[in-house]
């Protein structure tokens, strides 16, 4: 602001006391900025002492970081993301893909043009009852995901546990009913003897079966597009097990990685099931890399099934108590992980087919030992390159086998057990000064078995120089780190 | 030996070298400049995340390494949903945290932690109808009903079961 030079001076007096008005007002101001910036410092410092903490921040200060916080939501997840939070939300349905397809066009557009979205398929027909549709016209869930994942590979899972065949399904309906009224043995005899008609039952199983067909293509065309192939066969009805086995039939070029239920059961020694008559394998899988065989005969068909042991990776496999046939994993030597679950027995157990056998598997990682662990004590492993050992489900009087130092050792137990005869023991099979040991993490014990640990490496006279921490997960007491270097002390 | 990491926002947060090499992004850091007590300065992470992020870090700093192996191929399989009591209710923060941790936990490339983040979204969205879905996360019904009904028809496979 400007006034004319000439001014009478009682009016120049109040122009210079306007300026020295405003000269203030700027100090102050100044002033009371420093001073709110302060404010906001000191508040934003203090906020987690605060007995009447706001629920959120104060965004003065932080107006950046707040604002940035309250504008964040799922749609400015990057794509890659919120693909992998679908992936999470289909793993248990993936027909609920329709779902997310419904959302709004950017969630649809995604999906639309992520093929690896639509390259799982799951088949687990659905029981006849909720079956509401005629069957007219071919199976197009199969044909739609086939189509979709473009050239992505396919990973597949088949669960038919509780299929039935038709017969069956009748019968069982018939004397579910029958039982309700009569507990007559002849008449529920003369019941399995009928022949039971159900064009509509013939229908919906023919229908389940062709989604099974289209998926296999026509002279197995569509296998060379299977990755993964996860089986569950019907439990009760080994006719229609080896059926639904035998439509599984042709070379598989690209499929790395199988599990299957059990099927030593439905393979008759005389009757070669899933095999031709020189032995090989109706499924031909050069390039197997991972293989889960719940069944203890696996040990019988593990050579069948995998033709070239050399590109083998990943084997979780059952034995029998006897562990015949663990002799045949040295051919596996390009292992990196393996699961070995010993059938347990509960009187004395026999001793094993193979005593003081060697396994050695010098690519091996990640050693994981479940169920009954005593026979594995005959058993002398050479594993090299082992990094972690995981232990779990066993029963509280197991034994760690002998000559296993892996870096990493993992114990679950159950807190409801007491393994006070078992940690001397184990611990001190993991505690030899030879031991590479550098962490062993123990979960869910109980109160009292902690204190055993803790009593047991205090008295421990010679701990790992490797050895770098000992966690605990106390059931209802929660974690805990075992100082180690205060117990070398 | 402990190291200094420094937010977008300009705070420190010092830890122990163990607990922040669970972040592989840190971790080759670490590795490049070596012995040094040079603050790694971390541009896409605030304060309030990477307190969160430390503290997941800091619990699970025991568990072993991812490998670093490629995935199986049967991982996607096995994937579950389920996730441990002590992250359950770690990651029971409003959206915009979770949202965030997500983000971070990417950037920091911490594997078990975005898949602790993806698997608690993807539960939020379980038995829920699109239009709960956008009710759930404030998205706006995009599509005309001839477009709505047209996404119906095209997948009716998905009525069978």
């Amino acid at each position: 602001m400007s006034y004319s030079s000439n001014l009478p001076p009682e009016i120049q007096e109040k122009v210079e006391r306007l300026a020295e008005c405003h000269k203030q007002i700027t100090g102050l101001e100044s002033q009371l900025i420093q001073f709110k910036k302060e404010k906001d410092r000191l508040e934003e410092e203090l906020l987690d002492y605060r007995v009447d903490k706001p629920f959120e921040r104060p965004n003065t200060r932080r107006g950046q970081v707040a604002v940035a916080a309250r504008s964040m939501s799922i749609q400015k997840l990057p794509d890659e993301m919120l693909l992998r939070v679908f992936e999470y939300f289909l793993s248990k349905k993936h027909r609920l893909i329709h779902t997310l397809l419904l959302v709004c066009k950017h969630w649809n557009h995604m999906i639309m043009q992520s093929p690896r979205l639509w390259a799982r398929i799951q088949l687990s027909p659905v029981g006849f009852e909720e079956y509401m549709h005629p069957y007219e016209s071919p199976p197009q869930y199969v044909e739609v995901f086939i189509q979709r994942s473009q050239s992505v590979l396919l990973d597949i899972e088949l669960d038919y546990s509780s299929h039935k065949p038709r017969f069956e399904y009748v019968r069982d309906k018939v004397l579910d009913a029958v039982s309700g009224v009569s507990t007559s043995e002849t008449l529920h005899n003369q019941i399995l003897d009928l022949q039971f008609e159900s064009p509509e039952y013939d229908s919906y199983f023919q229908y389940t079966m062709d989604e099974l067909s289209t998926l296999v293509g026509p002279m197995g065309a569509n296998m060379k597009k299977w990755r993964s192939l996860h089986v569950q066969l019907p439990m009760h009805y080994p006719r229609l097990a080896l059926e639904i086995l035998q439509m599984l039939c042709g070379v598989a070029s690209n499929l790395q990685s199988m599990s299957l239920s059990p099927i030593g059961y439905i393979l008759d020694p005389n009757d070669r099931g899933w095999f031709n008559e020189d032995g090989t394998p109706l499924l031909s899988i050069p390039n197997l890399r991972s293989l889960e065989f719940n069944d203890w005969k696996a040990a019988n068909l593990l050579k069948d099934i995998v033709m070239t042991p050399s590109t083998l990776v990943h084997l979780d496999i059952w034995y029998d108590h006897d562990l015949r046939g663990l002799s045949q994993l040295q051919e596996f030597t390009t292992l990196r992980t393996l699961t070995l679950r010993t059938r347990g027995y509960c009187e004395q157990p026999p001793v094993p087919e193979n005593e003081n056998l060697t396994i050695f598997l010098p690519e091996l990682r990640e050693l994981n030992l479940l169920e009954d662990l005593s026979p594995l004590k005959a058993v002398q492993f050479d594993l090299p390159s082992l990094q972690c050992l995981r232990v779990g489900r066993c029963n509280p009087k197991f034994g760690l086998p002998a000559n296993v130092y892996p870096e990493y050792i993992h114990w679950s137990t159950h807190h409801f057990r007491r393994y006070y005869n078992t940690i001397e023991s184990m611990l001190g099979v993991v505690l030899q000064p030879s031991s590479r040991v550098a962490i062993i993490s123990i979960c869910k014990i109980s109160q009292e078995d902690y204190e055993t640990i803790l009593e047991v490496l205090h008295k421990a006279p010679d701990l790992p120089v490797s050895l770098k921490t000992v966690v605990v997960d106390v059931y209802k007491g929660g974690r805990v780190h075992i100082d180690v270097v205060a117990l070398r002390s | 030996m402990p190291v200094l990491l420094v937010t977008s926002d300009n705070e420190q947060f010092r830890v122990e070298k163990v607990v922040a090499q669970r972040s592989v992004l840190i971790k080759n850091m670490l590795e490049d400049v070596g012995e040094s007590d040079q603050p790694i300065p971390l541009p896409n992470v605030t304060a309030p995340v990477l307190k969160k992020v430390l503290e997941y870090c800091d619990h699970h700093q025991t568990d072993p390494l991812p490998t670093g192996d490629e995935p199986s191929a049967d991982e996607s399989r096995k994937r579950t949903t389920d996730i441990s009591e002590w992250d359950q209710k770690f990651i029971t923060v409003d959206q915009e945290m979770l949202f965030e941790i997500i983000l971070a936990a990417n950037y920091l490339d911490i594997k078990p932690l975005l898949d602790v983040g993806c698997k608690t979204v993807a539960n939020m969205i379980k038995g829920k109808s699109p239009e709960e879905i956008r009710k759930l996360f404030n998205i706006v019904n995009d599509f005309t009903p001839e477009e709505e009904a047209q996404i119906k028809k095209e997948n009716e496979w998905a009525e069978d079961r």
